[in-house]
């Protein structure tokens, strides 16, 4: 028997007369890889969306663990474990690589108040408020290092090439030490050798920090190697639900996919 | 240089958590009657005159940023938001008997001289600087950057945008104290919107994001006229001139995102990227 780490039930998000999401349920085994995978507009980022509060759901309910986290706020959500990268990378432009980071690992580790910050950081002391942003460093070039792109720290993170700032994502939502981690589309703009790479990445980071994946791709490689468990979707609906090899055999999923790559072979 | 203190306070608002207010006149208003009534009613030393006026600038800061942040305005709307709150402030101003309405309040002792302006400009500053460069600083730029992904990160928009506001609102109140001290007479026209402007053109100006460049231009733009004080009715050209310059050519302001301070550190990064680079 296998734990859930987070239930999805008859969730559905109409805007205006566009149904993005209907009638989904699905579940996520905990310290599992499961994959979503759709055609464009398929409703794929609106799931996540749902799961993280960004916007509340018009049907259904989200569950993390056995809790219900429906309609609560996205850093509620944050708090009790679900961390999230967007598909339009979203850092802090204007802040380096490491306080990024850092931005999410304060979360758990919030080492001083606002009155200690205020008064108590004199120049040339080394006072807490100091040795506690030492420490949140030290703590932030810790992911930096497991995404591999720790010698960036010092940039600032607008500067850094498009697939690294994917990288700077993954280990900023790490930072936020999640049990259920949600990727959007993390391989975008990568060729195949890149993006298996970054599978390999993704294997490693669950195994290391014992932690639940979901993610959305369209690299059907990286998604059948990764996933044990995948979710079709097309026009906001469940298309197909299942192992890799039983969506690469299933009619349905065939037909809405006709032409590619994985298909031909 | 009074001006430098209440413009530290917007600077420190405006352009570490990218919110626009127009009606921090509102708050120096506050503290400058706050203190006025303070030292001339109830006789009270002027230090925690200045103090008092500071918090209830502070508590002003709530009455307005309580509602328009929680219902997360887009920040268009809060700004329009702010300059309705200056208006009012002064119409309430002008018409509670505790303010001597339109008439003012006259007779202040002058207690804002040059080396105490000073001293308070430097513990503004300090108190600014140690807030922009903390975890709270970090948590409001990270909303300014990209506010999805900083809830995304765990943090409470409201409760980040109101402490900026806060710690804002008190520092503007101080100003508003030692205006009052410093030219010794007050009214409610003295805080009108066209004062909030300019305090926002000054953080324009000198740079979103940055402490030094806001006071930089603040006591430039206060000399300004002072300079000018014969071309009287010019001096709304050459601020507009000023601005429009600074837009023209330097649209991130004359510090934009930057520190006095940093100049040093930057120019030593680049130079080492430059060696990576060459390498
Ligand atoms: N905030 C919104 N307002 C209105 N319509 C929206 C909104 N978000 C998504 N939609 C619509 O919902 C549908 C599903 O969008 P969604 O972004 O979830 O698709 P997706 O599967 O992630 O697509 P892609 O592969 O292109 O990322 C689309 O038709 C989109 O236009
Ligand atoms: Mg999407």
């Amino acid at each position: 028997m296998s734990e859930v780490a987070a239930r999805i039930e008859n969730l559905g998000k109409t805007f205006g007369g566009i149904i993005a999401a209907e009638e989904l349920d699905f579940q996520v085994k905990a310290k599992d890889i499961m994959g979503i995978i759709g055609p464009n507009g398929a409703g794929k980022t609106t799931v996540f969306n749902l799961m993280t509060g960004v916007y509340p759901p018009s049907t259904g309910k989200v569950y993390l663990g056995d809790e219900d986290i429906t309609n609560l706020a996205p850093d509620v959500i944050v708090r009790k474990g679900i961390a999230r990268t967007f598909q339009n990378i979203r850092l802090f432009n204007k802040l380096t690589v490491l306080e990024n980071v850092i931005t999410a690992v304060d979360l758990h580790h919030r080492m001083y108040t606002i009155g200690e910050a205020l008064v108590l950081n004199l120049p040339f002391i080394r006072g807490k408020v100091k040795r506690s942003e030492k420490e949140l460093r030290d703590r932030a070039l810790f992911y930096l290092e497991k995404v591999g792109i720790a010698h960036y720290h010092d940039h600032q993170a607008d500067s850094l090439p498009y697939g690294l700032q994917r990288k700077l994502e993954m280990a900023r939502a790490l930072a936020l030490e999640p049990k259920l981690l949600l990727l959007d589309e993390p391989a975008a703009g990568m060729n195949p050798e890149e993006s298996m790479e970054l599978a390999r990445l993704i294997q490693t980071i669950q195994a290391d920090f014992a932690i639940t994946i979901l993610l959305i791709e369209h690299h059907m490689d990286l998604v059948m190697y990764l996933c044990h468990h995948i979710l079709v979707m097309h026009f906001g609906r469940e298309l197909a639900q299942g192992s890799p090899d039983e969506i690469q055999r299933d009619p349905a999923v065939r037909k809405a996919y006709l032409g590619e790559s994985w298909n031909n072979d | 240089m009074i001006q430098a203190i209440s413009v530290t306070g917007l600077a420190l608002f405006t352009g570490f958590t990218g919110m626009m207010s127009l009606g921090h006149a509102a708050f120096i208003a506050v503290g400058a009657y706050t203190a006025a009534i303070c030292t001339k009613t109830y006789g009270l030393p002027f230090i925690p005159s200045v103090l008092l006026a500071a918090c209830m600038a502070g508590l002003a800061s709530l009455i307005i940023g309580i509602p328009t942040l929680r219902a997360k305005l887009r920040s268009d709307y809060f700004t329009i938001a702010t300059l309705g709150f200056g208006e009012a402030m002064r119409v309430t101003l002008e018409n509670i008997p505790i303010t001597n309405g339109a008439r003012g309040i006259a007779n202040l002792t002058k207690y804002s001289t040059l080396p105490v302006v000073f001293i308070a400009l430097v513990i503004v500053v300090f108190l600014a600087k140690n807030f922009v460069f903390s975890r709270y600083g970090r948590m409001a730029i990270a909303i300014r950057e990209d506010y999805v992904a900083a809830e995304m990160a765990g943090i409470n928009l409201f409760n980040v945008r109101l402490r900026s506001l806060f710690i804002s609102a008190v520092f503007a109140g101080a100003g508003g104290a030692f205006h009052a001290h410093y030219i010794c007479f007050i009214q409610p026209n003295m805080f009108t919107n066209v004062q909030s402007t300019m305090l926002t053109a000054a953080v324009v100006a000198g740079g979103i994001g940055s402490l030094t460049g806001p006071v930089i231009a603040a006591i430039l733009f206060a000399s300004i006229p002072e300079i000018l004080r014969a071309a009287e009715m010019w001096r709304l050209v050459v601020y507009g001139g000023v601005l429009v310059a600074i837009m023209v050519l330097r649209p991130q302001g004359i510090f934009g995102y930057k520190e006095f301070s940093h100049l040093f550190r930057k120019r030593k990064a680049e130079s080492t990227e430059e060696r990576e680079a060459s390498a």
